[in-house]
């Protein structure tokens, strides 16, 4: 710590428009001014309106004080304001700490001596707790613009357009052997009516004569490093050639996978999934006919069998079921626990399947099979006309029967999320940073997820996930360099133990374990010629600050730069 | 028992906590004067030291007020802060003290009342415990 007389503290006042009148009045000012190392006390009406605090801090000579204290409102008003100041002025934007004498005293505490008294310990406590401030700096990352996309689906490729187009680099990863995915399987959207594959190629096509955009085919994902601006991958192709590529962000687009569901019954060439459906539709002229020729009449579109929670099989029944009814003539039944149309313009895609004549069958339980005459009986017990006592069962007779298939996570989740540190909650499908507030955003700055590595999701929704991660790459990269105050955690690697727990830890995957420490103090063996300790780093980039590797730290070698121990412990003790 | 004004330790994540005290100031809620609030970025910051040192240095009680559980910002912060608090619970029962004297609470940020309401109730425990006797 350093001796008392080398810091000077400016001390500025915000009445709040008059809430704070009574309490900062001429004895409070006089009071502060008493106090030891305070060199300026000033007050305003109100400092969070813009260009107040610049006017206030005009006042002070060059170089009068090296920190200042606000007493006034919540230290969340000032503190944009404040850092922004700190830009301009010789003040650091970190040299500074907020009194909040309105929430916690004036609001809350009626009786105006008592509030007195209180504010005044606030206010001590405040001042006195200035001497452990340091300055904390800024860094600049540079970053190019370059970025890599995994995942050659319709969502890898409409991100990497998206990039391409902003002009950055872009290099797509595709583990297949060439882009496209599952969504050339549909036959067309539900909420575009024209064919889709022509749609479809052309951005497939897009992309491959895009001048932005390397594809790298058949490359399978081995290793992941590095932090915002520098990220490297490495690759391997199938003839075991390993490959690092570059990039300052990264989008990951890696998709689902499906099962087939072919067990028992299902496995009936009556019963087909919905990609064999829409093969179907694309290859039917004008009539629909089966294997054997025979014109299917009646079709059952069996819902929630598998999926119950995703509204995919829903969007595809109730798309499918229309073009059946409309063009061939079909006998539609769809049978469902919940038809989910919340997605945008399906509920008018569902009306008109009821003004056709689709018929919906709501059940509660999974209908019962069994072979009539080479056409499936599929056996409902229809639960929505349910009355007290009657309960009936519908009998339909279908040609065809379309069951979904069961929709899992890739299996390539799990190895992301180790070699990403992306949290992999329960379900196997990769964690958005906070699924109410950041979707699309991991916990790793500057890595995106989209599409079916969170959660199946239909076409439209997954493209619109693709452009916001796009979007976010785009906001990262379009200014070439990443400034950010350095207020994070730092390891001393003197003290560092490597034991590890800091890199576990970490929510954000900020720290590594690297070996440059010159020598480390827990460590009592001998000496080699050059031997270097391996200690923790925090990589200043990806750290948000959060403290939580400070208070795991077994041998304190963390501090956090804007709340030091000593900060809440003299809190803690006053 | 006489009744004394208990001094309240209240770490308040700057995520959830310290916007909830800030609302509970906002609805014009009184909170008792032996109220002091330490702002962490999060609750994960809180050092199982930082707790003991605050019930060593003569406060009445503890309060953490961390997010919900799996709504985090930091992922785990909140589950870590419930953890240290077990095991600083355990250290009071060895050495005598109610567990009562420190407890944790999820909020949001608009649950101004619910901080005020937790504070409150605190207040009016540790009121019946009495004075810590590390004073």
């Amino acid at each position: 710590m350093r001796s008392s007389e080398d810091f000077r503290i400016a001390v500025f006042l915000d009445r709040c428009e008059g809430t704070l009148d009574h309490l900062l009045d001429e004895e409070m000012i006089k009071y502060i001014s008493d106090l030891p190392q305070v060199v300026f006390c000033d007050q305003d009406e109100n400092l969070s309106s813009p260009g107040r605090l610049e006017k206030l801090t005009g006042r002070l000579t060059k170089g009068q004080a090296d920190r200042a204290v606000i007493v006034g409102g919540s230290p969340r008003v000032y503190e944009q304001s404040f850092r922004r100041l700190g830009v301009t002025t010789d003040l650091d934007p970190y040299m500074f700490l907020v009194a909040n004498v309105r929430e916690q005293v004036a609001w809350t505490i009626p009786d105006s001596k008592r509030a007195r008294e209180k504010a005044k310990a606030i206010i001590a406590k405040t001042i006195k707790e200035t001497q452990f401030l340091s300055p904390i700096g800024r860094e600049k990352v540079e970053i190019p613009k370059e970025a890599l996309v995994i995942g050659g689906g319709i969502v890898g490729i409409r991100a990497a357009l998206a990039l391409a187009e902003a002009n950055i680099r872009v290099i797509l990863l595709t583990r297949a052997k060439d882009i496209g995915g599952k969504a050339i399987q549909l036959a067309h959207f539900y909420d575009r009516p024209d064919d889709v594959s022509s749609w479809f190629m052309k951005q497939v096509e897009g992309v491959k004569k895009h001048r932005n955009i390397d594809v790298k085919a058949s490359a399978e994902l081995k290793d992941f490093e590095g932090y915002l601006g520098d990220y490297r991958i490495t690759i391997q192709n199938p003839r075991g050639k390993r490959e690092v590529l570059k990039g300052s962000a990264v989008v990951l687009a890696t998709g689902y996978d499906v099962e087939p569901n072919t067990e028992g019954i299902f496995g009936h060439r009556c019963f087909i999934s919905p990609p064999q459906t829409e093969a179907k539709l694309r290859g039917a002229g004008k009539s629909l006919k089966d294997e054997k020729g025979k014109p299917i009449r009646t079709v059952t579109f069996l819902l929630d069998v598998v999926n119950e929670t995703i509204k995919i099989d829903s969007a595809n029944a109730v798309k499918n079921a229309i073009l059946l009814k409309r063009d061939y003539g079909c006998m539609v039944y769809v049978v469902c626990r919940d038809v989910k149309v919340s997605l945008d313009g399906m509920e008018m895609q569902y009306r008109k399947a009821r003004e056709l004549g689709v018929i919906f069958v709501k059940c509660d339980d999974t209908p019962r099979f069994s072979l009539v005459n080479g056409q499936i009986n599929v056996e409902v017990k229809e639960v929505s006309t349910r009355m007290k006592g009657s309960e009936y069962s519908l009998s339909i007779l279908s040609d065809l029967v379309v069951v979904s298939e069961k929709f899992v996570p890739s299996t390539g989740n799990q190895m992301l999320a180790t070699i990403f540190g992306i949290p992999l909650p329960q379900e196997g499908y990769l964690m958005d940073d906070n699924p109410q507030f950041t979707q699309v955003k991991t916990n790793r700055r500057g890595v995106f997820i989209a599409g079916g590595c969170r959660y199946p999701q239909t076409v439209d929704e997954a493209l619109v996930e693709a452009e916001a991660a796009a979007s976010g790459v785009i906001g990262l990269l379009s200014r070439g360099v990443y400034e950010f105050d350095l207020a994070i955690a730092e390891i001393d690697p003197a003290r560092c133990a490597a034991c590890l727990t800091c890199p576990r830890v970490c929510p954000h995957s900020a720290i590594v374990v690297e070996q440059y420490a010159e020598r480390n103090i827990y460590f009592t063996g001998g000496y080699e010629k050059d031997f270097k300790w391996r200690a923790a780093r925090v990589l200043p980039s990806q750290c948000y600050g959060c403290g939580i590797c400070v208070s795991s730290c077994p041998t304190k070698a963390i501090t956090l730069k804007h709340l030091t121990d000593a900060q809440i412990s003299l809190q803690v003790c006053t | 028992m006489v009744s004394f004004s208990p001094r309240i330790v209240a770490f308040c994540c700057d995520k959830s906590g310290y916007v909830a005290a800030d609302m509970a100031g906002e609805l014009g809620m009184s909170l008792p004067e032996g109220l002091d609030i330490i702002r962490v970025p999060c609750a994960g910051r809180i050092d199982a030291f930082h707790m003991l040192q605050a019930l060593e240095n003569g406060a009445d009680g503890v309060l953490i007020f961390a997010c919900h559980e799996e709504n985090c910002q930091s992922l785990t912060g909140n589950l870590m802060a419930k953890a240290r608090m077990g095991y600083v619970h355990a250290i009071m029962e060895k050495i005598g003290l109610e567990k009562e004297r420190l407890g944790l609470c999820n909020v949001a940020t608009n649950n101004g009342a619910k901080f005020a309401e937790t504070v409150r109730k605190q207040c009016e425990d540790l009121r019946r415990l009495g004075p810590s006797p590390l004073k």
